[in-house]
């Protein structure tokens, strides 16, 4: 713990006091926003052993030198827990973690515009019998839409601090940090909380209008200008219009906006490659550091433009309060193939790539639904399979207008797409039929008011995917292009080899072995080849086919026309057509089943996820092969 | 006078009650919860007799799912038709 707080925030625990406070609340209330505005950017994400929950800590220090762990912990409507995400609140607030230390103090997180919606879950934290504070958030928002409170009276019939504070606006969170020093004239009672039942909640409900009408000395208005949105953005016909202009906005900016920095990071690392290779052409090292290292690392780390603009724009939908209208919108349309709404954000985000898209599962409650969503997040057509696609489209599919408008090249690139998301679809409704039998779940989703994004919230969310992104970069994938290296570069080729060095290594002769296996569906052991690097990044496969072909050169552009009209001789259309289809469908990315594991917690569901894909690439790519011949002989 | 209590999932866009009575038995389609769950999570969501709840939008297909304004703007939440259905509002009462 010394060692973090002294990374993260440069903070000594000498000679100070240490405090643990939970920070609890319910969904939409300004939560986050008060974690930022406490801890800035002392935040430290890890997860909970044995859970996939995020454990978010950050650290403060109070006028009276002590420190603060802050636990910020999932948005909840009660202590009862229904997802895995509110069993954590439940159990850190209750103290039944055993690894996690016992919390001191609760920080209760009220939202002022909403105070029925917040204050049950206080009556709740009552019970535990931890002392409590409690932050009356957005406040200034409250004022505006016309409330106004009795503070003093809350307090008195609460029988806690109440301290009226704007995380946006950064007022009263001096006075919340006072309140922390003076915790300990707060009294610690035992715990009488006990799981609420049908009658229990009503009688809170009860209880919390009692105390509203006693201390709200002037009822506001609810926001006009969230009304207002609403009946354009959740209109049946205009607000599905508008949700499909943000996604096609979104797509632009990752297809295109992001692809500009993406290539003065490609150019950074193509040089530096050389440079380093250039060092010495005939050393291990050297080679292990150019191509192993930089070439591979390098390859994936120029995604991160990708992932910043897609987490981004996530960000913002969320922030505004957007997210809640795009999964009513799509409840029903996904709900056809047994998908829950909330699934939407997570499978848009896979169009960049699997990874964010698989964390953003998180936010769905029920344990099947998430899984399903994780199973089939990988068939979107990812950012890393386009390279792949327009080497191969460039190479065999002919540059032809159809239909009097279509470019034919462009049409098969849409029918990539369009076969990732119907496929994905597909399966998901196997899944739900066959393995996750049951019900569905029902929705229930708050549409939080409209909010404007804060710009300091934005950058400190921002941080985080890229953080997290950079770290995986320089660790599983890091690891993995070494392993990847050595395996196309051991055994060495004989003296006086004449193919590349690639077909005596173990690579190679994996790939030979292999090759029977992949006949069928038109693969010679070139492609097998490229296939085995192609795991740890898609896009690699371009380069391994390049390097097997043995071209020389080392501009990537030269590489790739080369390797264009060196394709278009060795393999026939079939076999190309064969290769797209399999890069459609098949588990061509180590990062993403190692990301579900990681979320689900088991190797079983990124052993299903491996198998099925394989099983779907397979199939696929021998029925377009076979028709292809068909059709073309 | 015995009013009469109507289906929330009957109500039109634009038209408001004050809800009576909630009753799982009434449930057309079977959801994967346990008895009284669902009535439970409507309640800490803020379904709750004596409240006010006005229709404000429908989605496009079927008309699911349904965006409810509470206690008059309030808050606003959105559930299925599916389980509105087990929600019985009375629309004589004005507040």
């Amino acid at each position: 713990m010394s060692v973090s707080v002294n990374v993260s925030g440069g903070i000594s625990l000498d000679n100070s006091k240490h405090l643990r406070v939970a920070l609890v609340g319910k969904p939409n209330c300004g939560k986050t926003a008060l974690f930022n505005a406490l801890t800035g950017s002392r935040q430290k994400v890890a997860n909970y052993s044995g859970v996939t929950v995020e454990k978010k800590h950050g650290y403060f220090k109070t006028p009276e030198n002590t420190l603060v762990t802050l636990v910020d912990l999932p948005g909840t409507y009660s202590l009862r827990s229904r997802s895995p995400d509110e069993k954590v609140t439940r159990d850190v607030v209750l103290n039944q973690f055993k690894e996690e230390k016992p919390v001191d103090l609760i920080m209760a997180v009220v939202d002022a515009t909403n105070l029925s919606g917040s204050l049950r879950l206080v009556l709740e934290l009552k019970q535990t019998g931890i002392p409590l504070i409690i932050a009356l958030n957005m406040i200034d928002l409250a004022k505006l839409r016309g409330f106004e409170y009795d503070i003093e009276k809350l307090s008195s019939l609460l029988n806690c601090p109440v301290i009226p504070t704007s995380a946006v606006k950064k007022s009263g969170i001096s006075n919340l940090v006072a309140e922390v020093d003076r915790h300990d004239q707060l009294e610690t009672t035992s715990n009488r909380w006990q799981e609420p039942d049908r009658d229990m909640v009503r009688e809170y409900h009860k209880e919390v209008h009692s105390i509203i009408r006693s201390i709200e000395t002037r009822k506001g208005m609810p926001s006009l200008w969230s009304a207002r949105l609403d009946k354009l953005f959740l209109h049946p016909v205009l607000g599905l219009f508008i949700l499909l202009t943000i996604l096609f906005c979104m797509f632009q900016a990752v297809f295109s906006w992001a692809t500009i920095p993406q290539g003065w990071m490609q150019d950074t690392f193509d040089s530096l490659q050389a440079h380093v290779a250039a060092l010495n052409p005939n050393s291990f090292l050297v080679s292990l550091v150019a191509n192993g290292i930089i070439a591979g690392v390098g390859s994936v780390i120029v995604f991160l433009p990708q992932i910043l603009t897609i987490s981004l724009f996530i960000i913002l939908l969320e922030d505004t309060g957007y997210m809640a209208r795009a999964a009513f919108l799509m409840d029903k349309l996904m709900g056809g193939v047994g998908l829950h709404g909330r699934a939407f954000i997570p499978l848009l985000s896979s169009f960049a790539c699997a990874i964010p898209g698989i964390m953003a599962t998180r936010t769905i409650e029920n344990r099947k639904d998430r899984l399903v969503t994780i199973l089939i997040a990988p068939l979107m057509t990812c950012s890393a399979r386009l390279p792949v696609y327009t080497l191969l489209i460039s190479a065999f599919i002919p540059v032809k207008t159809v239909w009097g408008f279509a470019n034919l090249q462009g049409l098969v690139m849409f029918a990539l797409f369009a076969a990732g998301i119907i496929f994905g679809l597909i399966m998901a409704f196997i899944f739900k039929t066959f393995f996750f039998k049951g019900d569905r779940q029902p929705l229930m989703l708050e549409l939080p008011s409209y909010k404007a994004p804060n710009l300091y919230n934005v950058l400190l969310e921002l941080i985080k995917p890229a953080k997290s992104f950079l770290r995986r970069a320089g660790t599983i994938i890091l690891s993995v292009m070494i392993i990847i290296w050595f395996l196309s570069s051991f055994p060495l080729p004989p003296e006086h080899a004449t193919a590349p060095a690639i077909d005596y290594s173990i690579a190679g002769i994996v790939g030979k072995f292999l090759e029977p296996l992949f006949r069928p569906i038109g693969f010679n052991w070139q492609i097998v080849v490229a296939l085995i690097p192609g795991m740890a990044a898609r896009e690699v496969a371009v380069s391994v086919l390049a390097t097997i072909f043995a071209l020389s050169g080392t501009n990537d552009d030269v590489i790739r026309e080369g390797l264009t009209v060196i394709l278009q001789h060795a393999w026939t259309l079939p076999t190309a057509l064969s290769l797209i289809t399999w890069y459609v469908f098949a588990p061509q990315c180590i990062s993403t089943l190692a990301v579900a594991k990681r979320e689900t917690n088991s190797w079983k569901w990124p052993t299903i996820m491996f198998i099925y894909q394989m099983m779907l690439a397979y199939l696929m790519s021998l029925a377009v092969f076979n028709l292809a011949r068909y059709f073309i002989h | 006078m015995t009013n009469k209590l109507i289906s929330l999932a009957k109500l039109k866009v634009g038209m408001s009650g004050v809800i009576e009575k909630i009753d799982e038995a009434l449930l057309p389609h079977n959801i994967e919860l346990e008895a009284g769950e669902l009535e439970r999570r409507l309640l800490e969501i803020g379904i709750i007799e004596g409240v006010h709840v006005k229709v404000l939008h429908f989605g496009l297909i079927k008309k699911d799912p349904i965006a409810l304004q509470l206690n008059n703007g309030e808050i606003t939440v959105a559930i299925r038709r599916n389980e509105a259905e087990i929600i019985l509002v009375n629309q004589s009462i004005r507040k």
